[in-house]
């Protein structure tokens, strides 16, 4: 069953296009990782599916359902991001029962456990916790709420990097116990790599490509020599990202699609082969400009 | 009181805005949120109703339940009544009116064949004095301090007068009038959705505007003296009947 | 996870509770002014003074209509309060739609307007009696009887809901562009000042309730009245986009 499906979805505001002709799908119980660079769309796209926000052209379905004003939507998703209002009145703890109310699936005894491990006080308020508590309990929230379909929009704002670590851990725990859908967006995928399984990588509204991580491992090759040698090599086939190292010297990234024998030759030939990182490669992809900050420098 | 509805207005919505619009995410502290807010409410309506309670047992005859007097014909027995109550005066017959109060009420012994009378003028004007020569009395002067009592919306205030001061000493009868009498009445109106609602009550000062205040502040002093007394007197105010002999 | 079901009710009901838990410092509000009331009502509400020779006489007259007045103010405040883009974003952080989110914001109202109108009528009668002592029983006037509580209690509670469902519409309106917190004075002074001071239709449509003698019928203009603006509100913002 497909949780959730676009079909040529945009949203455009005013004049600007914040994402546009965007097409994919989302299978039941995947956790994918919504990559993007600050601004490309990930939050408008994720609004949409929440439905907070009107599309404006395509189609978007979510549980089968327009997103917008349903209440199946709704009960079954939860968005979690640092700006997730909630009342200044009610303490934490308080949250956490009314929470418990508006949710089904609410795991107490999960909430209460994580509340006390990450050292919330019962009668905190939401509004006096600083950035990366804010967060944390957000988090709580949106792993305890075991929605069908769970989205969280830079979940780790602020966080320190235990608790990053932590919560990653704790959501791996949590999905493996109780599987759903869960889209994490973040403008890097360094950290949360090893939780994904599926990559939607959007650059300025535009969707670059939705891929397995086992597929983004083997879709790129790192080439490293002579800079006339790897001009030769590469000649024909689409390259991610090249970058001129001392005087006569290049690297790239070039889509792998050598046959072994080559890549043979030119290890002979004196070229330094090496697999692509993923988030290099995400890094890659959404730069607005092939090339990276040093051509901006290097005017030669 | 307009002046202040303006400030009020400011006020209400500077108070009212102020604790509950902010839902914002600043940081800062709240002190009144959770077991404490609901504590703090519940004190509030057990106040109330505790005051309501109050109410209902005050001792009830203070309060009129409906004293509905037609303005009209409570106006007209009003003026009357005054009416009445001075040309019976003047007639001698003022102990015949019905409803007259009397304030007070004095016998002098008096031998003297002369009688000077001092009727004093206080900041507020002096007070009627009205001298009979009557036959048959004999050897006392009787003073007394006749009033129209004081009614506001049916109910009688009379006891919170005070009374003038009458004293006789050497053939000089002085009449000193009281110190006006400051009286504070508390009116209780009903509130505006009662009003708009409710049977009409004509005692309701709020909805009808006007205060029915009747009989205040007629008062007579009314003197008897023996038949053969030669009254004197340089104070004004003073009427005499069945005297002519009278020399101003 | 396995799949919920809900529905409007359902939601709405989860939500109202929320709400009551929530905003319950929206009553702690309406505490403050009604204190405040309290405290200019000690003045009285009118006065009238009389004086012959003997006798000065200052009658005030008390009553709780100050009380009921802010609190009419309060109600329109917090109604409007309710439409502002905190509280709306707020019920999204948890289940609802756009229907459920007014419902409940309309039903939480509409508690609190009861609240208020009790409160307020009892204030009134705490008034009388803080000034029952004070005046050591000198009091003049009409002795609200239970029956008279009760009329002023209904109709007080209609008055507030009356202002609320205005507040409420008035905050939707605001909320539909950002402009319309500048155009909605400028409609509103326009109005006043093209109708001037003696205008027919203003005075008209006040006239239509507050000279209204049957309580029921009131009752009845007030339903009307505010289930038009409650609808219209819903009507108009239910395509309002949260969270932008």
């Amino acid at each position: 069953m497909n949780v959730i499906e676009c079909k040529e979805l945009s949203k455009v505001y005013g004049n600007t296009n914040a994402i546009e002709d965007l097409s994919f799908t989302i299978e039941e119980n995947k956790i994918t990782g919504l990559i993007g660079r600050n601004g490309a769309g990930k939050t408008t796209l994720l609004k949409i599916l929440a439905g907070y926000l009107h599309k404006s052209t395509g189609e978007v379905n979510v549980l089968t359902e327009d997103p917008f004003n349903s209440l199946k939507v709704s009960s079954n998703m939860i968005f979690i991001d640092d700006q997730m209002t909630l009342p200044e009145s009610l303490t934490l703890l308080e949250i956490l029962h009314s929470a418990k109310m508006f949710y089904k699936n609410w795991d107490m005894d999960l909430a209460l456990r994580l509340f006390r491990y990450f050292s919330f006080h019962d009668n905190q308020l939401h509004g006096s916790l600083s950035k990366g508590m804010r967060s944390t309990f957000n988090a709580i929230v949106g792993l305890s709420a075991r929605c069908k379909l769970t989205i969280l929009d830079e979940p780790t704002t602020g966080m320190d990097s235990s608790v990053r670590k932590d919560f990653y851990r704790a959501l791996l725990k949590e999905y493996i116990d109780h599987p759903r859908t869960i889209i994490i967006s973040s403008h890097l995928l360094n950290e949360i790599e090893d939780l994904l399984e599926d990559v939607l990588l959007i650059k300025e509204g535009n969707l670059l490509l939705h891929k397995s991580v086992d597929e983004l491992k083997e879709m790129a090759i790192g080439l490293k020599g002579k800079s006339n040698v790897i001009k030769e090599i590469i000649q024909g086939k689409e390259v991610f990202y090249r970058n001129t190292v001392g005087k006569d010297t290049t690297y790239v990234a070039v889509e792998n699609s050598f046959p072994n024998e080559l890549l043979q030759r030119a290890k002979e030939n004196g070229i330094e082969i090496s697999s692509v990182p993923t988030d290099d490669l995400c890094v890659y992809l959404t730069n607005r400009t092939k090339g990276g900050i040093d051509d901006v420098f290097n005017r030669n | 009181m307009g002046a202040f509805i303006p400030l009020m207005i400011i006020l209400i919505i500077v108070i009212t805005s102020y604790t509950f619009v902010k839902q914002s995410n600043s940081r800062t502290k709240k002190f009144i949120y959770g077991q404490r807010l609901r504590w703090m409410l519940s004190s509030y309506v057990i106040v109330l109703l505790l005051g309501g309670v109050t109410f209902f047992i005050l001792p009830v005859q203070d309060f009129p339940e409906t004293s509905v007097v037609s303005e009209v014909e409570d106006r007209v027995t009003n003026e009357a009544f005054i009416d009445n109550f001075y040309d019976s005066a003047f007639e001698g017959k003022i102990d015949e009116v019905d409803g007259v109060v009397v304030s007070k009420h004095l016998e002098f012994p008096f031998e003297e064949e002369e009688l000077f009378l001092e009727n004093v003028t206080s900041d507020y004007g002096g007070i009627m004095m009205i001298v009979e020569k009557k036959e048959g009395v004999a050897s006392e002067i009787i003073a007394t301090h006749y009033s129209t009592g004081l009614y506001i919306q049916g109910e009688d205030f009379t006891e919170k007068l005070s009374s003038t001061e009458i004293t006789l000493s050497n053939h000089t009868l002085t009449v000193i009038p009281p110190e006006q009498t400051e009286i504070r009445i508390a009116d209780f109106g009903r509130e505006f959705t009662i009003a708009q609602f409710a049977e009409k009550d004509g005692s309701d000062l709020s909805t009808t505007a006007s205060l029915s205040v009747q009989r205040m502040g007629h008062d007579i002093i009314y003197v008897i003296v023996p038949e053969q007394v030669e009254v004197t007197s340089t104070s004004g105010n003073i009427h005499f009947i069945n005297d002519e002999t009278y020399v101003d | 996870m396995y799949l919920t079901e809900t529905n409007v009710l359902e939601t709405t009901k989860i939500l109202y509770k929320y709400k009551l838990n929530a905003y319950l410092n929206a009553l702690s509000a309406l505490m403050f002014v009604q204190i405040l009331a309290l405290f200019f009502s000690f003045l009285g509400v009118g006065s009238m003074g009389f004086g012959s020779s003997t006798v000065n006489l200052q009658v005030t007259t008390y009553s709780g209509s100050m009380v009921i007045v802010f609190s009419l103010m309060w109600a329109f405040i917090i109604s409007i309060t309710m439409t502002t883009k905190p509280y709306r974003n707020s019920d999204f952080s948890f289940v609802t739609n756009r229907v459920t989110s007014h419902l409940s914001s309309i039903a939480f109202l509409i508690t609190a307007c009861i609240f208020a109108g009790v409160t307020s009528m009892l204030m009134g009668l705490l008034l009388k009696v803080i000034m029952y002592f004070r005046f050591g029983g000198e009091i003049i006037g009409s002795h609200v009887g239970v029956t008279d509580l009760f009329i002023g209690i209904s109709g007080t509670v209609f008055y507030l809901i009356l202002l609320s469902s205005l507040g409420y519409f008035v905050g939707v309106l605001s909320q539909l562009h950002k402009m319309m917190k500048f155009i909605l004075p400028i409609v509103f002074f326009g109005l006043l000042f093209v109708w001037g001071p003696n205008a027919k239709l203003p005075s008209e449509i006040v006239s239509f309730f507050i000279h209204e003698s049957s309580l029921f019928l009131f009752i009845l203009k007030v339903v009307g009245t505010s289930l038009l603006f409650y609808m219209v509100s819903i009507l108009i913002s239910n395509r309002l986009e949260v969270r932008q």
